[in-house]
């Protein structure tokens, strides 16, 4: 066989194993897509009926009139987000206190206690 | 003592000027060629993780040669011509890198290693997300590793060694090793040595390329968001690689343990095996990569060099080279007629499948005239594709040429 139309041939194998391979790629995409949509949609809350709504209705009533449930909840967020700072100052300093005192010098807790 | 005892003493001196000019001067040469590499490496012109072990195994071999007791002049690294049994088992005994040469660089092992590492690194999803388009980039962009093939046999090489030195257009070490394993047992390591060589070329050589071929206002062109961004999932892309491989191993078993290697580091990857992760990403790869560099230099010795053969292998490289890389920029250009001029043609260059340095070259070459353009989740599709269609090419080459040409 002559070599420019082996070099022909094989590139033509090439290109269709590569589509090919492109192919399975984008088979293998829409599978899953839809086996995970279906796996997801059986985890999803039932739709409200017309019997429960009622139920949902007044739920929904009670809360809005208890506002201290809500100004509780308030309260907590804004001192849980108080509490996260994202920038620190970087300075690392000893503060002085007023009576240099420390338990690691001390000699009542030492392990050499002799009785005198 | 007599001149003749210092000569016996200094036997690296005495083997260089006992050999003929030839010889004397390709050593000296290969000896500041290593040094050269190893200071190319460090400067981050060349691609240190190789170039390194490679330059200073290149001095060392030059420089560390001695007589043998049968009179001959050999060395303590490693013989890469002994076939015999008996010989290789004595030889195993004495050749400190005789081993890691016979176990894992002459039947491609190493090449695997490699291989897994690489699929560890890679990150399907940008190939998921656009399949077709980047499998286009990728077959453009392996024009060299077709087109070399009828030059090398004009230019007097057989069919099996031409393509073993056209598979250097697809720009893959491992790939290049494994094919000329398979199909050229004597001229394997020179057609290595040269891949290995051009690759760390084209992280400084297309640039310039990219420079020459594509005007600066099309350069610059950015790609416009995508409204569907699609959403690839560690499970898609797992599913990918356990069907990838196990076709294109039904397809091609002769190269199938490059396709297992490749998807077995995808499927790692994919499962979220973190221990293994680090271990393939980390040790084996780099240990690899050292010790392929490391024997690649020990294997640049002088009398293998000299080989009328290196120099039509040196030229063959880089034409193979070159030829991708124009074939990659010719579907990207491709793309932008077909785009009305919305597709940046310099992602075709990430075609060529080195991993990841052509898809940052493009992205740099972009970034360099227009900062806000972002073609690298192109270019990264693009390029492991390149990975997966110059496997496929090794698969062809190893499987149709011995069946036509004996």
């Amino acid at each position: 066989m002559n070599v420019f139309t082996l070099i022909l041939y094989m590139y033509a194998i090439a290109a269709a194993i590569s589509f090919f391979v492109a192919l399975i790629i984008h088979a293998i995409y829409f599978v899953i897509k839809i086996m995970e949509k279906q796996k997801s949609g059986k985890n999803e809350p039932m739709p409200l009926s017309a019997a429960n709504f009622k139920e949902v209705q007044t739920e929904a009533a009670l809360m809005e009139n208890e506002g201290e449930v809500m100004a509780a909840i308030a309260m907590a967020l804004f001192l849980h987000s108080k509490d996260l700072h994202d920038e620190e100052t970087l300075k690392l300093t000893i503060k002085k206190s007023a009576r240099p005192y420390s338990p690691w010098s001390s000699k009542i807790y030492g392990l050499n206690i002799y009785k005198r | 003592m007599e001149m003749k005892d210092i000569m016996n003493l200094f036997q690296g001196v005495s083997t260089l000027l006992s050999s003929g000019p030839a010889v004397l001067f390709t050593r000296i040469g290969l000896m500041l060629l290593g040094m050269l590499l190893v200071y190319l490496g460090k400067k981050g012109v060349l691609e240190p993780l190789l170039m390194i072990p490679l330059g200073i195994g290149m001095a060392a071999i030059n420089a560390g040669i001695l007589f043998m007791p049968n009179g001959s002049m050999g060395n303590l690294f490693l013989d890469p011509l002994v076939s015999k049994p008996d010989d290789l088992i004595n030889i195993l005994q004495i050749n400190f890198l005789q081993p890691i040469y016979t176990y894992t660089f002459s039947n491609g092992l190493i090449a695997c290693f490699v291989f897994m590492g690489i699929g560890v690194l890679l990150d399907v999803s940008f190939l998921i997300a656009r399949p077709y388009l980047s499998m286009f980039l990728a077959l453009c962009a392996e024009l060299g590793t077709f087109l070399t093939v009828p030059i090398a046999m004009a230019l007097g090489l057989n069919i099996k060694d031409a393509a073993s030195i056209a598979m250097v257009g697809g720009a893959d070490g491992p790939m290049v090793l494994f094919t000329s394993l398979a199909l050229s047992k004597e001229l394997f390591v020179p057609i290595t040595v040269v891949a290995y060589l051009y690759l760390g070329l084209t992280y400084g050589g297309y640039p310039y390329l990219i420079k020459l071929l594509v005007p600066k206002r099309i350069r610059g062109i950015a790609h416009e968001p995508r409204k569907n961004v699609k959403k690839v999932t560690a499970g898609q892309k797992l599913a990918f690689s356990v069907v990838a491989c196990t076709v294109l191993c039904l397809l091609f078993p002769v190269a199938a343990p490059l396709f297992l290697s490749l998807f077995v580091g995808v499927a790692i990857r994919e499962s979220g095996l973190t221990h293994l992760i680090d271990f393939i990403g980390g040790p084996l790869l780099y240990g690899s990569t050292f010790f392929l560099g490391l024997l690649l230099g020990v294997l640049c010795d002088a009398h293998l060099l000299l080989d009328p053969k290196i120099l039509l292998l040196l030229v063959l490289g880089i034409v193979s080279l070159l030829l991708s890389a124009i074939g990659g920029l010719i579907g990207g250009y491709i793309m932008y007629f077909i785009t009305r001029g919305k597709f940046n043609p310099v992602v075709g260059i990430a075609g060529v499948s080195c991993v990841p340095t052509t898809a940052k070259v493009a992205q740099k070459s972009v970034s360099a005239v227009n900062p806000k353009a972002l073609i690298l989740p192109e270019a990264i599709g693009a390029n492991i594709s390149g990975v997966i269609t110059t496997a496929i090419i090794a698969g062809i080459y190893i499987t149709i040429i011995p069946m036509f040409f004996k």
